[in-house]
């Protein structure tokens, strides 16, 4: 077991200290639906409705790597919708954008979520510096 | 971007926020003893395939949270988590639901090895920012 304490993600991962970007929100069920007014938690990010099911959250600043990302739906009923995200695009110093999208198993389609208080959540860990390697 | 952001509170709240993570086992209608890992919460089996956790302390908001469902075998049931509940001074409740797609509704595990691993993103300052 190691005993040593890592004191920042810098070590494990990267030159720089990562960027760790989360939040939720909410959609406004319909076709395609909106940006539930109100429902949007955390700062750097923005998220537009980009299709039925589809929505693509951008970064306010420019980053070098989405190091790791995921995402949840959490749903006031339990559902079979879960999230089926797209792979995170831009870096390279450029904003990111990121298309999650809500798959229905038993539909098999993207869809809307059912009721207006269902949250979508997120996180990325970003890398920050050009001196940061890519990947091998 | 090269600038070194020192943490997450710059992009995210007035103070950091605060990582509540674990993983608990569940086999036979309870939680698994001595299963848990992770401390500042604890989880209740609350009905078949649904599982509640409680934060110890009070928190403002739940910025983020995220499950997973680690089977022993492959299998098509994933975690259909509920909307966390609490905050806003209170604690932050969040059941977690593991759903069978096979039997359409959720289901306790199969294995008493499986594990459910979450983890959430709180906010701890009345200064920070709800939603928008």
């Amino acid at each position: 077991m190691a005993d040593r304490n890592y004191p920042s993600s810098r070590i494990n991962n990267f030159q720089h200290d990562c960027v760790l970007m989360c939040g939720h929100f909410s959609v406004t069920p319909g076709a395609p639906g909106t940006i539930t007014v109100g429902t949007r938690f955390g700062n750097g990010w923005t998220v537009a409705v980009t299709g039925i099911g589809r929505y693509t959250i951008t970064t306010d600043d420019t980053y070098r790597h989405v190091v790791s990302a995921g995402a949840t739906f959490c749903a006031v009923t339990p559902t079979d919708r879960f999230i089926a995200a797209v792979p995170p695009a831009g870096g390279a110093g450029a904003v990111v954008t990121w298309e999650i999208d809500l798959w229905d198993a038993g539909g098999a389609a993207v869809v809307t979520p059912a009721a207006a208080g269902d949250e979508f959540h997120f996180w990325m860990i970003l890398s920050n510096s050009q001196l940061d390697r890519a990947a091998w | 971007m090269d600038r070194n952001l020192p943490s997450f509170n710059i992009m995210n709240f007035q103070r950091e926020g605060e990582l509540i993570c674990g993983s608990f086992r569940v086999f036979g209608g309870a939680i698994v003893a001595n299963s848990r890992t992770g401390n500042g919460w604890t989880v209740a089996y609350t009905g078949v395939g649904r599982y509640t956790v409680t934060t110890d302390e009070t928190f403002r908001h739940v910025v983020a949270c995220d499950a997973q469902f680690c089977a022993t075998t492959v299998t098509d049931r994933w975690m259909a988590p509920a909307v966390p509940g609490g905050g806003a001074g209170a604690q932050v409740t969040w059941e977690l639901d593991l759903w069978d797609f096979s039997a359409t509704a959720v289901q306790d595990p199969a294995a008493t090895t499986d594990e459910i691993r979450f983890w959430m993103i709180l906010s701890t300052s009345i200064s920070d920012r709800a939603a928008w």
